[in-house]
């Protein structure tokens, strides 16, 4: 292969599609009727808990598990039935998974020499990646004399050496400590770019989620919650389940009380409160009204003119840019706010009353 | 904290240096005296034994021969034996244990035994021959028995069970991801296999061969009677010098001279490891040639390797060609036993023209006809294989505890000295057990030669590396902060111990015992040196029998022998609830 080509393939336009795919062990849980789009360049991230299916999904696509039943398509190519070797994929794998007994630069060389490229084009090419990833000082050293960082990086410019058309990540960051992390996160998503290599991610890290990628995929159970930008599911998850997973949230019970032409009145812990009306609600429902800590208003008790809910300080918490409290409620549940607050102000055991915007109350009704 | 350790080491070392050392000594003194044939020893003459030793065509052959057959006996165990291991360690959890328990079965079983089965299928007239000339593929019979070929297949037997046990828990330590990132990467299957697995194994195995080869050097009894006295290795040479010529001074330095070869090759060979120990990718560490890493995870089943795709991701063809190996490899692992057990039950006449096999009828003859002699020597080896194994498990427990945790100067060297039963070839430590007996006897005048007393000490003595090595292996996986926080939650020293420590331990301890019972039980060279006319042990009486009159009822007694083996390991694992422990212990480790 000519060295062009290397750069052509990123330049062309593959997607990856998974059609029906599912997945039945004996034992763990399946994957059952799973489907997704990437598009091309994009960095999508399967974000969920342990045990939700979306490592199975990454080692399906990689080729380390065959399906039960569905299809995997990257550019129109169906790759199902496609052995690991051939597929043209590259990845990261958790902890990295280099090879010991090779160096820095023997390792980035690996798929390389696999796919026959000449000696003279494998020695530019390392020396390019070594670059990118800024590790040219440490070509020579083995993995066990590299930092953790360094590891990432070299597993990094590994999977990426032979300009694959998709590279797949599975939790690359999570063996690092919470700084290093985040430089790594801007670090994959520049390179990322620089490339143009449609990635799929995986991982159980909110905020990781959210600084790394176009489009996160929320996954519970072998299934796909809300697919969408994190502005998107952060703003208007579909259910309490994804609102709780990506940020924090305070759920209050709601009842309703009356149903009018657009609006729905509902009585609830923040009083009772007009929102739009949604589709399947009548008089005598049960929902959930659900609100950002930094959504949440506290007045004094006594100050607030709008409908509130009065309850008392029960820890507070410094965490540098805002205040977070947590506030008893009369009905014996409890509230997460986040504030900008004076040292002075709010302290344990003050009553307060807490009160919210109705454009930013979520309805949930399941 | 770690000082107190160290004392730990104090009873284990003095207990492996006087009999290493002192039996050594004892053995090698002799071979600086002048032979006087009939056991008696005369002036001292330095190295003049040694200087004839070398000049004699038949030793300097003997030296050759030994050599020769053990290096062939090595690779053909690699051969058969990496393959095998590679699929036991990456397949899936279920079919691991039935396969490793299929490996250890043969494992156990004492050496005769399987020559016994060899001897059928491969004799002029065995069902093998019969086949081949029979069919047509052959005009005349092939004959192994009492020529080089038949040793080797006898050393490969001898060994081979063996070897698949450590390599698989060489394999075991590679990381199965590692061939996940190959083959993301573009490589093949084949590839990979030299690409990653290979030179991440090839420490390790460098390590194996070394054990193998120098259980070779030492094999007795499989070369005793596969070469039929017409192949003279080291071992069958130093037999014959002591019991049929009782030249007790040229048996001692013969033996010198086997001790010297086997060190020079393991010494050469731990300078080569040394230069894979320096890279910084040492990842598989030179296993300690006691690694039973093997046996542990079938006694506790945890650790295989859980739910490879060994086959979903090899071709078809390759699937069935790997299929088919391993599946040719059991048949030649299980082959000789199976004969054994079927041929037992022919019946009829003792004599050993009655050995036939296919048998021709089925009866229970030979077992009703038991003979008193083999009834007694299995309660010999039963009592003998316990008292052995109990006390080195006495010993492992402090040795253990002292080698993992203290920082006594010169550790690598102990451990090396509590390994040394397994490197000496054990046809010298039945020498120099022996000979040591006899010395004792004549300066204190006790009786020690020909007595239990003495079988034991020298089968305790080749057991303490089986058992410290399991439990070694076991404590350097244990996370010291279990003790820390048995200590922070109230308990004493003592109490930390017998709560938190033994119990975590003792999967280690007891996979290393029930190994060493086997091993104690299967054991020929050293008991037969030093069998008395009252203590002879089960293998021995099994291998006289053979020798020299051929009683076919040695067929339903070795029978006998592997069922009981059999059910023990069977009864182990269900009474224990090692299972149990396992599983806690297999959530500690994630």
């Amino acid at each position: 292969m000519e060295p062009d080509n290397v750069e052509l393939i990123s330049e062309t336009m593959p997607y990856l599609s998974l059609e029906h795919l599912s997945k039945h062990y004996t034992t763990l849980p399946a994957l059952e009727d799973f489907n997704l789009t990437v598009e091309a360049g994009e960095l999508l991230t399967l974000l969920g808990p342990s045990g939700c299916g979306k490592t199975t999904v990454l080692r399906l696509v990689a080729g380390f598990l065959e399906p039960t039943y569905g299809k995997i398509l990257v550019a129109g190519r169906d790759i199902t039935r496609v052995a690991p070797n051939q597929r043209g994929i590259g990845m990261v794998f958790q902890n990295y998974a280099l090879f010991p007994h090779l160096s820095t630069a023997a390792n980035i060389a690996f798929g390389l020499e696999e796919r026959g490229f000449g000696r003279a084009i494998i020695r530019r090419r390392v020396a390019e990646l070594l670059d990118l990833v800024q590790l040219s000082e440490a070509a020579d050293r083995y993995p066990a004399e590299l930092s953790g960082g360094q590891q990432q990086r070299v597993a990094l410019a590994r999977a990426v050496a032979y300009a694959p058309q998709l590279l797949l990540m599975d939790e690359p960051l999570g063996a690092l400590d919470l700084k290093l992390r985040e430089a790594m996160q801007l670090e994959i998503r520049r390179i990322q770019r620089e490339l143009r290599i449609t990635t799929l991610y995986v991982t159980h890290d909110q905020t990781e989620a959210m600084r790394i990628s176009d489009r996160i995929a929320i996954m519970n159970a072998g299934r796909i919650l809300q697919l969408g930008t994190a502005s998107e599911i952060y703003k208007a998850p579909v259910n309490r389940y994804v609102a709780d997973f990506l940020g924090k949230i305070n759920f209050f019970r709601g009842e309703v009380l009356a149903v009018e032409a657009h609006e729905m009145c509902i009585h609830s812990a923040l009083g009772d409160v007009r929102l739009p009306y949604r589709e399947g609600v009548a008089a005598g429902f049960s929902l959930t009204l659900g609100v950002r800590p930094d959504e949440m208003s506290i007045n004094a008790a006594g100050a607030c003119t709008q409908p509130s809910a009065s309850g008392v300080v029960l820890e507070r918490s410094f965490l540098g840019n805002v205040v977070e409290l947590r506030v008893q409620l009369a009905d014996n549940t409890s509230a997460l706010i986040e504030a900008k607050l004076t040292d002075e102000q709010f302290l344990p055991g003050e009553p307060v009353e807490l009160s919210c915007r109705i454009s930013n109350m979520m309805v949930f009704t399941e | 904290m770690t000082a107190r350790w160290g004392w730990f080491l104090i009873v284990p070392l003095s207990i492996s240096l006087a009999l290493t050392i002192g039996t050594q000594y004892i053995f090698i003194e002799k071979s600086f005296f002048r032979e006087l044939g009939l056991g008696q020893t005369g002036s001292f003459v330095g190295l003049a034994n040694y200087a004839a030793a070398l000049r004699s065509p038949l030793y300097l052959n003997s030296i050759v021969t030994t050599l020769r057959v053990s290096v062939l006996a090595t690779v053909g165990c690699l051969l058969l034996g990496y393959p095998l291991a590679y699929v036991i360690a990456r397949s899936r959890r279920r079919g691991a244990i039935v396969m490793l328990s299929g490996v250890l079965l043969t494992s156990l079983v004492s050496a005769p035994i399987k020559v016994l089965g060899l001897i059928i299928i491969f004799s002029k007239e065995g069902a093998l021959n019969r086949f081949l000339t029979g069919s047509g593929i052959l005009d005349a019979p092939v004959n192994i028995l009492g020529n080089e070929t038949g040793v080797v297949v006898g050393l490969v037997y001898y060994s081979l069970a063996f070897a698949v046990l450590l390599i698989y828990s060489i394999i075991g330590t590679i990381p199965v991801v590692l061939e996940d990132a190959a083959a993301i990467n573009g490589a093949g299957r084949v590839r990979t296999f030299w690409r990653v697995i290979i030179p991440l194994s090839l420490p390790g195995i460098a390590a194996v061969s070394l054990t193998v080869f120098s259980l070779s050097m030492g094999a007795f009894a499989a070369a005793a009677l596969m070469g039929g006295g017409r192949v003279l290795t080291l071992p069958v040479l130093i037999y014959q010098t002591v019991f049929l010529d009782t030249k007790y001074a040229t048996a001692s330095t013969l033996s010198a001279i086997l001790l010297v070869i086997v060190l020079l090759v393991n010494a050469a060979a731990g300078l080569l490891m040394f230069q894979f120990g320096t890279k910084p990718y040492r990842m598989t560490t030179i296993v300690a040639p006691t690694c039973l890493e093997g046996f542990r995870d079938l006694i506790v089943s945890f650790r295989v390797s859980a739910g490879r795709r060994l086959f979903p991701m090899i071709r078809p063809l390759g699937r069935i060609l790997s299929m088919a190996w391993v599946g040719a490899t059991y048949v030649v692992l299980f082959a000789p036993l199976v004969v054994v057990v079927l041929a037992s039950f022919n019946g009829g006449s003792f004599r050993a023209g009655a050995i036939v096999f296919p048998p021709h009828h089925l009866s229970l003859d030979w077992y009703v006809a038991t003979p008193y002699s083999h009834f007694r020597a299995f309660g010999i080896s039963l009592v003998l294989a316990f008292i052995a194994t109990a006390l080195a498990c006495l010993i492992a427990i402090p040795a253990g505890l002292g080698l993992v945790r203290s920082r006594a100067p010169a550790r690598g060297a102990i451990a090396a000295l509590f390994r040394m039963p397994l490197q000496v070839p054990v046809v010298i430590i039945g020498l120099a057990f022996f000979y040591t007996c006899y010395a004792i006897d004549d300066a204190v005048g006790t009786s020690l030669a020909g007595s239990f007393l003495a079988l034991v000490v020298a089968h305790f003595f080749i057991l303490t590396p089986f058992v410290i090595g399991s439990v070694t292996a076991i404590l350097q996986r244990f996370d010291d902060r279990l003790e820390d926080a048995a200590a922070s939650l109230g308990a004493g020293r003592w109490r930390t111990f017998s709560r938190v420590t033994l119990p975590v331990i003792s999967p280690g301890l007891f996979a290393g015992a029930i190994y060493a019972f086997m091993v104690s039980f299967g054991d020929v060279p050293i008991s037969l040196f030093l069998a008395g006319a009252d203590v002879t042990p089960f293998p021995v009486a099994i291998f006289h029998s053979m020798e020299m009159d051929f009683d076919a009822r040695v067929l339903s007694s070795s029978t006998i022998a592997m069922a009981f083996g059999l059910v023990m390991l069977l009864v182990v694992q269900k009474l224990t609830g090692l299972d149990k422990l396992a599983r806690s212990q297999a959530g500690a480790h994630g």
